[in-house]
C-alpha cells in the first residue's frame, strides 16, 4: 500500500509524537532536544508539502480513522459514518501547508531566543508541538466534535506558550483573559455540536451537510459557530484580547498564534460554505461579515495609530487585514444565490478574501518576528525609545520593510493581487464599500510607514543592544518567510491558479465535499 | 421532556456566562466557567439518555435490553476532560497573578499593571 495514503493522519500524528517523546529526548541534553524539535517541525512541514502535492495531483484524500478500509467512510448498510473521518481537499491542503510553514518559521525563531530552565524549555517544546498538531488536526478533520477538542487543545497549548518564562504580570493576565475567552468559545462550539448531534445523530460535517434543514435549531447553531469562529479568527469582539495577547508572545509563540488565526478562518469558511452552503440563501450572515469587517478595519487602524507600543502593531495590522477578508467573504455570501452576481464579483471576492487571508498571515508573521526580536534586543516596547535601528539591524529592517510593502497591497509584491481582487469586487457590489476598502488600505499603508519610520529611520536612540544583528536562526526564520513572499510575488498567476482557484472551487462545491466524504451527493 | 432539559441546560449555560461577565474576582470567573461547562456536559449526557436504559457496557447487556447511547457519553467525558484541563490552567494562572499582585481581583490587577 502507498504510505502516502496515511498522510492526513501522519500530519497530526507526527508533531504529536514529537511532543510526547520530547521529555525522553530531553534526558540527552539541550542540544538533543533542540535537534528533536527542529526535526519534528521540519518533518511535519515536509509531510504538509507532500500532502499538498498529492492533493494537487490526485484530488482530495479521505482517511477513515480505525476503519477496515482507509477510504470507506460509509460501510454498507449504514446511513451515517460511524468513525472519525479525515478529509483533505485543495483548500485544506493549502491551509495545512501555510500553517505548517508558519509553525516551522516559529521553530527556527525559537532556537536562538527562548532560553529558560531545562524544565521550561522542555515544556515549551512539548506545548509548541501540541499546538502545531492540534492546529493541523482542526484543518484535516471533518468531524465537528473532533474539531472542538482540537480547538480546546490548541487554546490551552498556545496560552501556555505565551506565558512561558514570563516574569511580567501583564503577560499572565493577558493569557488568563485569552484562555477564559477561548474556553467560552469552546463551550459555544460544543453547545452547537450537541444541538446538531441531538437533531441529526451525527457530528460528521459532510453527513450533516446532506441532512441539514434550515430551522430554528440550525439557525441557533449557525449563530454559535459564527460567533466562536469569527472570534477565533481575530475579528471583533476578540480584538483587544488577541492583540494584547499577541503583543506579549515570544517570536516563536507569535507564529503559532498567527497560524491559529488562519485555521480559524478556514473553519469559518468551512462551516459557512461546506456545512450550510446553499441553504443559507440571502440570509443576514453576509451583512454580519461586512459589518464585522468594517468594525475590525476601523478598530485595527484607530488603535494602531493611537498606540506607541510597537509589539502590538502586527496585531492591529492583522486585525485590519482580517476586516478586508471579512468584507470579501460577506460580498461572496451575499452574491452566492445569484448566478450572475456570483460570476460578476462574488467569485472574485472569494478569491481575494482567501488569498488575502493566506498572504496577510505570512506577512504579519514576518512583521511580528521583526518586532518581537527588536523588543528582545532593545528591551523596550515604546516607539519613542527606539529609532534608527536600520543602522544596526539592516536585515531586520529589510524584512520589516518588504513585509510592510506586501501588507500595504502595493505592487510589485504579492499583496497587491488580493487587494486588487477585493477592491474590484467590493466596488462592483457597492461603490461605497469599495471606497471604504481603498481608504482603509491607504490608512494601513500610512500606519506601516509610521512604524517603519519610528523603528528604523532617524537617529539611533537605543543605548545598548543585547545583539548587534539578527542571529543566524532569526535570519533563517525571517528569511524563509520573506523568500516565500518573494516567490509568490514573482509568480502571482501561479499562486492564483495553483493555490487559490482550486481552493475556491472546492469551497463553492458543497455537493463535491459531501461526495468526497460519503460518496454520492447532496 | 427534552425541551425542558434543553431549556434548563441553556439557563445553566447563561448563568455561567453571566458570572464570567459580571464577576471581578478571577476565582469566581473560573467557577462561572465551570458552571457553563457543566451545562454542556449535562447536555451531552441527556442526549445519550434513554428512559429505562442500562449503561452502554457490554457486560451489562442482556438480550432485548435498551442501552444509553455510548457516543454521547464519550463526548461528555471528553468535554469534561478538556474543561478540567482549561480550569486547571486558569487556576495556575491565578496563582501566578496572586504571587505578582497579592490579589485575585481582575480590576485591581489591571489597575496595578
Amino acid at each position: 500500500m502507498d504510505w502516502q495514503t496515511h498522510l492526513p493522519a501522519l500530519i497530526v500524528a507526527f508533531p504529536f509524537l514529537g511532543a510526547v517523546v520530547t521529555p525522553l529526548v530531553s534526558l540527552a541534553g539541550r542540544g538533543a532536544r533542540h535537534l528533536w524539535f527542529l526535526l519534528s517541525s521540519c518533518g511535519t512541514t515536509v509531510l504538509a508539502l507532500l500532502l499538498w502535492r498529492r492533493v494537487a495531483l490526485k484530488g482530495a484524500i479521505l482517511y477513515v480513522v480505525g476503519g477496515e478500509s482507509w477510504d470507506l467512510a460509509l460501510p454498507a448498510g449504514l446511513s451515517l459514518p460511524p468513525r472519525i473521518v479525515l478529509a483533505v481537499d485543495a483548500l485544506g491542503a493549502l491551509i495545512v501547508v501555510v500553517g505548517a510553514l508558519l509553525a516551522f518559521a516559529g521553530t527556527l525563531a525559537y532556537l536562538p531566543s527562548d532560553r529558560g530552565t531545562p524544565e521550561e524549555e522542555r515544556s515549551f517544546v512539548v506545548l509548541y508541538l501540541l499546538a502545531m498538531s492540534s492546529a493541523l488536526a482542526m484543518v484535516v478533520t471533518s468531524d465537528l466534535f473532533n474539531f472542538a477538542l482540537f480547538f480546546g487543545l490548541f487554546s490551552l497549548a498556545s496560552t501556555s506558550i505565551v506565558t512561558f518564562g514570563k516574569k511580567k504580570g501583564a503577560a499572565v493576565i493577558a493569557a488568563f483573559d485569552a484562555l477564559l475567552f477561548s474556553g467560552v468559545l469552546l463551550l459555544l462550539i460544543l453547545f452547537a455540536v450537541a444541538l446538531l448531534y441531538g437533531r441529526y445523530n451525527t457530528v460528521n460535517m459532510a453527513a450533516l451537510a446532506r441532512l441539514l434543514r434550515f430551522g430554528f435549531v440550525e439557525k441557533t447553531v449557525l449563530v454559535l459557530f459564527a460567533a466562536a469562529l469569527l472570534a477565533r479568527y481575530g475579528a471583533l469582539p476578540f480584538t483587544s484580547l488577541f492583540t494584547e495577547f499577541l503583543g506579549e508572545a515570544s517570536p516563536a509563540a507569535g507564529c503559532i498564534l498567527i497560524s491559529g488565526t488562519l485555521v480559524g478562518f478556514y473553519a469559518l469558511v468551512r462551516v459557512v460554505f461546506s456545512l450550510y452552503g446553499t441553504i443559507l440563501g440571502e440570509g443576514a450572515l453576509g451583512w454580519v461579515f461586512v459589518v464585522s469587517g468594517l468594525l475590525s478595519i476601523s478598530f485595527g487602524l484607530t488603535f494602531g495609530f493611537r498606540s506607541r507600543r510597537f509589539p502590538l502593531f502586527p496585531g492591529f495590522i492583522l486585525l485590519a487585514q482580517t476586516g478586508h477578508v471579512l468584507l470579501g467573504l460577506g460580498v461572496a455570501l451575499r452574491s452566492s444565490c445569484h448566478v450572475r452576481a456570483m460570476a460578476d464579483y462574488g467569485m472574485v471576492a472569494l478569491k481575494g478574501a482567501l488569498s488575502l487571508a493566506v498572504v496577510s498571515s505570512l506577512a504579519c508573521a514576518l512583521l511580528f518576528l521583526a518586532t518581537a526580536f527588536i523588543r528582545r534586543w532593545t528591551s523596550s516596547e515604546d516607539l519613542v525609545d527606539v529609532g534608527g535601528l536600520a543602522k544596526v539591524l539592516p536585515k531586520t529592517a529589510v524584512s520589516f520593510f518588504l513585509a510592510s510593502w506586501v501588507v500595504a497591497g502595493l505592487p510589485p509584491f504579492i499583496g497587491y493581487v488580493p487587494k486588487l481582487l477585493l477592491h474590484q469586487s467590493l466596488f462592483a457590489f457597492n461603490p461605497l464599500l469599495g471606497a471604504v476598502s481603498i481608504a482603509a488600505s491607504i490608512g494601513a499603508a500610512v500606519l506601516l510607514a509610521r512604524f517603519f519610520h519610528g523603528l528604523f529611520l532617524g537617529p539611533l536612540r537605543v543605548e545598548s543592544l543585547s545583539q548587534k544583528e539578527a542571529s543566524l536562526s532569526a535570519v533563517l526564520a525571517m528569511g524563509g518567510l520573506l523568500c516565500l513572499l518573494l516567490f509568490l510575488s514573482f509568480l502571482p498567476s501561479w499562486s492564483l491558479t495553483r493555490w487559490i482557484e482550486p481552493s475556491v472551487s472546492v469551497l463553492l462545491d458543497q455537493a463535491g465535499y459531501v461526495k468526497i466524504v460519503l460518496g454520492g451527493g447532496l | 421532556m427534552r425541551d425542558f432539559v434543553v431549556f434548563s441546560v441553556s439557563v445553566l449555560f447563561l448563568l455561567g456566562l453571566g458570572g464570567l461577565v459580571f464577576k471581578k474576582n478571577l476565582l469566581k470567573k473560573t467557577m462561572a466557567f465551570s458552571v457553563a461547562q457543566s451545562s454542556v456536559v449535562l447536555f451531552f449526557v441527556v442526549l445519550g439518555y434513554r428512559h429505562g436504559s442500562r449503561p452502554p457496557l457490554f457486560t451489562f447487556a442482556s438480550e432485548g435490553d435498551l442501552m444509553a447511547l455510548p457516543s454521547a457519553q464519550v463526548m461528555a467525558t471528553a468535554t469534561l476532560i478538556l474543561s478540567v484541563a482549561v480550569t486547571a490552567v486558569l487556576l495556575a494562572l491565578i496563582v501566578l497573578l496572586h504571587r505578582h499582585y497579592d490579589t485575585v481581583d481582575g480590576e485591581e490587577i489591571r489597575r496595578l499593571l
